[in-house]
Order: structure tokens, then sequence, then C-alpha cells
């Protein structure tokens, strides 16, 4: 028997669903009109007022916002409320360094905490369930998303934050932790961890909800295998609240997107034109309840799938599939957001040319990071302990900016392949 | 002290690569007196003793390597057993950081050498000058 958190949200008829959404759509774009000055002007530039606006079908008519914008408007220029209504900060990375900062109202953590309690709830959850977050804490939203909704949903939640296996583990069987939320790579890795403990019988797990990064069926076969467990995938993004955007219910056929609060478009990533139900292409998003930090077509570079189908668990929102990837060079390592052109700011920063190659593999399930440099000529003093230290030292730059650790290569000049003279600046040879 | 020049290259630890290297340095028909790798997981650091030092230096650098040139010094070692532990403690006593040594081919005369670099090389000059340690000139290395 199916349960919900909130059904009459989660089962709504579809027509009663696209008049809340018309309704809450023209209430949002007047919101931002008036609020964000940066928003008038990018409507006022497409000719387009909140009166243009009359339903989701005029979503056209409405001008993206990128994570350039963003970058643009930092730290506070898209916020719709002024700062003391505002009682939360989370941060993911931009693309050239700077921080994105999303900002949240009480209502707006509350919604958040709503949407993830659904997903605890479709993963099979209830009052009764332990909950072990292992999701980082922190700037990243991984950690209080799912603690929230947890919270809400009654459940005993245990903060665990990332990292610290030992602990995990003994926590988990100590504590009789029944849900899981990590990174899907971090799941596997204390799946294996808990049969090298051989502790097997001593966890409880009945369920996982593993986020923040792509991961295969083949993958989710061997956590659900090696664990005993249902795995579920769950979706989100810094910039419309965090996790819980979309998740997945036991019929484990993509992620119901929660269109109560989120609208779901998805276009082509070239002509930038919305491309009909069924297609594949770029989703974007526009959050119609969001009150301190409201977006409207934000484009999330991710190429995905939507499929409005009726689905057996009688949820009645459509469901995106897994992110198949990106129409940018953004790149998921461990869970954290990566761009090429931060690395390269730190190289510049530390006195090197910009010639590098990034070479990301997975190995026992979780992700590697090497980053080869071409060494400087002028730095080249021929003692092995200097190139040493100056590895070290870049390494220890790059997760000051990244927040991971990365290996870094000094290689010899020139000797980072290219391609019709412009250097390969990826390879990613994770198979996913 | 009597100093020599050492040229260090910059090589990648694939198989070939130090082959490739010396093969550059044979076809401009330079001889090498003495050679050392050194190396890390990903790259080694080439340290040889050329007979022609600036030619080397030309045709490394023409070829894309990175290289660098510093003064060693090459001390005369008794060809016996404890010979270059005797003079090591003598260095020690003086407090020469010694970074790495390698030595030099044989020579006809039946002398051994050994290049040595040390952290500071004024250290190493009073220590072997204090000492009366006997050190190789161009000339006996047979360098230009």
């Amino acid at each position: 028997m199916e349960r919900y958190y909130q059904k009459e949200m989660e089962c709504m008829d579809r027509d009663k669903l696209l008049d809340l959404q018309n309704e809450r759509l023209l209430k949002q774009v007047k919101n931002v009109w008036d609020n964000v000055p940066y928003y008038r002007n990018k409507m006022k530039e497409k000719g387009v007022t909140p009166d243009d606006i009359k339903s989701r079908d005029d979503l056209y008519k409405l001008p993206f916002v990128t994570k350039d914008d963003l970058r643009e408007t930092y730290p506070y220029g898209l916020f719709a409320r002024p700062l003391k209504d505002c009682v939360r900060i989370h941060s993911t990375s931009g693309t050239t360094g700077r921080r994105v900062v999303a900002g949240y109202t009480q209502n707006d953590i509350d919604l958040w905490d709503d949407c993830c309690a659904r997903a605890l709830v479709a993963a099979g959850g209830s009052d009764e369930d332990v909950v072990q977050v292992g999701y980082g804490y922190g700037l990243f939203t991984g950690g209080a998303g799912l603690n929230g909704g947890s919270h809400k949903l009654g459940c005993l939640t245990i903060p665990m934050s990332s990292g610290n296996t030992q602990r995990q583990l003994q926590f988990m069987t100590d504590l009789g932790s029944t849900i899981l939320c990590c990174t899907p790579s971090y799941a596997a890795y204390l799946a294996e961890s808990i049969e090298e403990a051989g502790i097997r019988n001593k966890i409880k797990l009945k369920a996982g909800i593993f986020g923040a990064e792509a991961w295969s069926e083949s993958m989710r076969a061997s956590i659900e295998d090696m664990l005993g467990i249902k795995a579920y995938d769950i979706y989100g993004l810094t910039e419309l609240s965090g996790p819980g955007v979309a998740f997945e219910c036991s019929a484990q056929q993509g992620m119901h997107i929660n269109e109560d609060h989120f609208i779901a478009e998805i276009i082509d990533p070239e002509t930038l034109e919305p491309l009909p139900m069924g297609s594949k292409g770029e989703l974007v998003f526009t959050s119609i309840t969001k009150e301190a930090f409201p977006l409207l077509r934000y484009r999330t570079k991710d190429i995905c799938i939507l499929n409005e189908e009726k689905c057996s668990c009688g949820r009645t929102h459509i469901r995106m599939s897994k992110p198949m990837g990106r129409s940018d060079d953004m790149l998921i390592i461990k869970g954290v957001n990566v761009f090429p052109s931060q690395i390269e700011s730190v190289l510049i920063e530390q006195g090197y040319q910009p010639n590098y190659q990034i070479l990301v593999d997975r190995v026992n399930n979780s992700d590697t990071c090497e980053v080869k440099v071409e060494m400087p000529a002028d730095q080249f003093t021929g003692e092995l302990t200097k190139l040493n230290s100056m590895e070290r030292d870049l390494s220890d730059a790059i997760k000051t900016m990244l927040g991971i650790k990365v290996k870094v290569r000094l290689v010899a000049p020139r000797s980072i392949q290219r391609s019709e003279g412009k250097a390969v600046r990826v390879i990613d040879n994770r198979k996913i | 002290m009597n100093t020599i020049s050492q040229v260090s290259a910059f090589i990648e630890n694939r198989p070939g690569m130090l082959r490739e290297i010396l093969g550059i340095l044979s076809e401009e028909g330079i001889n090498l007196r003495a050679l050392n790798v050194a190396e890390n997981e990903d790259y080694g650091i080439l340290r040889i003793i050329p007979d022609d030092i600036e030619k080397t230096m030309r045709v490394l650098k023409s070829n894309e390597y990175l290289v660098s040139e510093i003064q060693v010094c090459a001390i005369e070692v008794p060809d016996k057993p404890g010979g270059l532990e005797k003079l090591l403690e003598k260095l020690a006593a003086d407090n020469v950081d010694i970074q790495y040594m390698y030595s030099v081919f044989a020579f006809k005369d039946g002398k051994a050498y050994m290049v040595i670099s040390a952290k500071d090389v004024m250290v190493l000059s009073k220590s072997v000058e204090k000492n009366n340690i006997a050190t190789a000139d161009k000339e006996t290395l047979g360098i230009r």
C-alpha cells in the first residue's frame, strides 16, 4: 500500500495541479518584477511584463536565468525578500571560482523540508524510522535537506555528515539505522566496508536515498544487493532549494518532480526553444513558491527526459529521468560540482600557465580526480623535493577552492594533448 | 674546491623516455661522464655530467626538454673498503647536508670519483678545503 506525505498535493488531479501552478506562477512573476530590479530589467530587455504571463503556456516569453546571472548578482542581487526575512544561506560552486549563494525564508525551509519528507515517505519512511544522514552538513544542501525532511516526518535523525566510515558503521549498528541518506558512491563504499567487517547481519537498513551525483542501474543493483535494501534516487540543486526537487517512488521509474513547487521545462540547449514532452533536452526550472530566492526559468544544464505518463504509485506529478549528461562542462566529482575554469583560476593564481588536463575515474565506486599540469620551464631547478612540494601546494590550493582532494601531477611542457590547437581539458573515464 | 657542471632534465616515467633523451645526446656526439636518475611515481629527474655542457643545454632545450644547470663537486674517493665512509665522516662532522650523490664512470688512472650535491655549497666547500679532500677538475674528467 503506497503511502504519501502530502497526498492531496502529490496525487492532485492534473487539471487542478495545472491551475495551482498557473496561480502560483503569476504571483511569482509579479513578485520578482516588484522586488528584484535585476529581473525587472531582464524582462524589460525581452519586452515582457507580468501582464504578458497568463499561464504556464506563456513561460517561453520569460528570459532564462543561468549561473552567470547568479554570479553577476552575487551575493544578494536576486533576493526577493529583505534580509531580515531570510533565515539561512546555502552555497554551491560557481563557474569561475565565485560561489553562488541561495537564501531561504523560514517558509522556504518548511517547504523544502516537506519535499524531502515526501522523498522519505516514498522510500517507505515513517516516524518509526531511524534516519542516518551521511551527506555533508554545512553550506552544502545535502545534509541540511535530508536532516530537515527527516525531522519534519518525525524520524529519529542521526546527523552524521559525510566521512568517518568507522563511526558511520558503529552508529548504524548500535543505533539501528533503518534509512541511509548519502551519495551513491559513499553508499557503495559503506556497503563494501560492512561486508569486510562481516557485520551485515547487524544492520537494520531497509532503504537508502542516494543523490547528488550520477549513478547507474547496475550500481543501484549492486548497492541493493550488498545492503539488502531498496535504493532510491533523489534530485535537487542548491539554486532551487536542494535535494528534493524530485524524488523516486516505489516504482523506481524516474523521479517525481514536486510540481506544486517547481515547473519543469525541457529546452534545446542550442536553440533554447522549448521541446515537446518526452524529448531529450536541458532541464529548466521555475520555482513558484520560493520567497527569498525565486528563480524563473533557471537552466540546470542537466540533460534529461520528462515523462507525464501516470505512475503506478498513484502520484500525479511528472517524472524526470536520471540526468544523462550536461550541456556545459561541469563535472560532479564525489558529489561536488567542479568546473574546469575553477581549477584554471587556481593555476593562474599560483603562477602556472593554464595548461592542464583533468582526469576523472571511478575506482571501487569512488571518484578519483587527477590534474595534470604542465611544468613552467622557469620553475624547474632539477630538485625532486621542489617538484613534490609544488604538487602538494597546488593540490592544497585546489582543495581550498573545491573542497575535494585531487592528485596533482606535473608533466613536461607541451606534453598535454591538444586537438585543433585547443587542449583537451577533461577526460572522464567513469562508466556510469 | 673544483666544481663541474651538472645538467638536470625532467623526464616522464614511461618506457622509452630515458632512451629517447640519451639518443638525442649520442646523435650530437655528446659523451657522458656520470649519470643518475631520481624518480617518484610519475616522473624522474635525469642528472648527467656531459663532456660538453654548452652543447648539451642547447640540444636539450631545442628538443623542448625542461633542463637546468648547476655546479656540483666530484670528490676523489680512495679505492678501498671504507674509503667513502671515511670521507663522509669528515663531511658530517662539518655539518654538510648531502642532497644526493652518484658515482662517476671509471677512469683509467684507477681513481674513483663521486658527484656530490649539498644543500649549502659553501659549507661543503669549506669542509672539502679544510679536510684536504681532492676534487676532480674538468680536465681530469675530460670535460670541455
